[in-house]
């Protein structure tokens, strides 16, 4: 599979909040364990979707320049029963930091109804290896928003 | 990929705790958006491994007739990268049981130094929904070695 777990990134007000979709597809190779008899999307597959959406605004506040490698997540929910065809609303926001790590809160909607969330999760940047890297983040970023 | 984040379960104390690890390959394609450039085995594929971990135990301890599903992480913490060539040692322990709630524990090491601690919780649910149980238990014999 490939690991990037937002869709979309959706206008926002301001610099402290992002917010983006991941759709539910059957097409996702995961389904193919999981499981066999019902798809139900995995639960911890829901946390990266919103470990990645507020990642990339601690990403694009460092100017592109990093990875934002998870290193704590505490009150965590996430559905155990999401099935293929779900369309989520991903927001994440940004509560503080600094060039070597920032932190925040991200949550999950589906059809307005809020179903996983994230009441703390904390990101370690890890410098870019080379500009190959940077652009390779501007051009991801870009796609998606 | 294929979402099997165990490649071997090493030890098994019925209801009570098990051991398994996870090998990281080059090889999975998660690996090349995470990250470009730098290969790190994403932190929610550890609290995957230890949630397959706890459905093992539970499908161990009930004759195949059950699973577990994650619900809600109370803490995790990763204090070390697992990276292309680690094995990833995981040992899960069980916390609490009321009805079909389930509450584990759980630390990862890799080469021995300490690379992840968790705390989860989740719903045992019937596994013959979700999975042949028959190929549930040969997919166990696999994980244990074990001859069918």
């Amino acid at each position: 599979m490939r690991f990037l777990l937002v869709d979309r990134l959706l206008p926002t007000a301001d610099e402290r909040h992002i917010a983006g979709l991941k759709a539910i597809s059957l097409a996702d190779p995961a389904f193919e364990a999981h499981f066999a008899r019902r798809p139900l999307y995995p639960g911890a597959l829901v946390l990266e979707a919103m470990v990645q959406v507020l990642g990339w605004l601690a990403i694009r506040r460092q100017g592109f320049a990093c990875s934002a490698v998870l290193t704590v997540m505490e009150d965590a929910r996430t559905p155990p029963d999401l099935a293929p065809g779900t369309l989520l609303r991903l927001e994440g926001e940004w509560l503080g930091g600094n060039p070597r790590g920032s932190f925040g809160r991200a949550r999950a909607l589906c059809d307005g109804t809020e179903v996983a969330s994230i009441g703390r999760v904390v990101y370690a940047h890890v410098p870019v290896a080379g500009p190959t890297e940077l652009e390779a983040h501007r051009r991801a970023y870009g796609s998606l928003a | 990929m294929r979402y099997l984040l165990l490649d071997r379960i090493e030890a098994l104390e019925p209801g009570r705790s098990i051991h398994g690890s996870k090998t990281v390959a080059m090889s999975e394609d998660y690996l090349t958006w995470h990250f470009p450039g730098r290969p790190i085995l994403p932190g929610v594929l550890v609290l995957e491994a230890f949630t397959q971990l706890a459905g093992w135990l539970v499908a161990s301890d009930s004759g195949f007739e059950r699973w577990f599903l994650l619900e809600e992480v109370h803490s995790a913490r990763w204090f070390a990268f697992a990276v292309p060539g680690d094995r990833v040692e995981l040992a899960l322990t069980v916390a609490a049981r009321d009805g079909d709630r389930l509450r584990v524990t759980g630390e990862s090491r890799v080469a021995g130094a300490r690379a992840a601690q968790v705390e989860l919780s989740g719903r045992v649910v019937e596994l013959a929904p979700l999975e042949d149980p028959a190929a549930a238990r040969r997919a166990f014999q696999v994980l244990r070695r074990e001859a069918p």
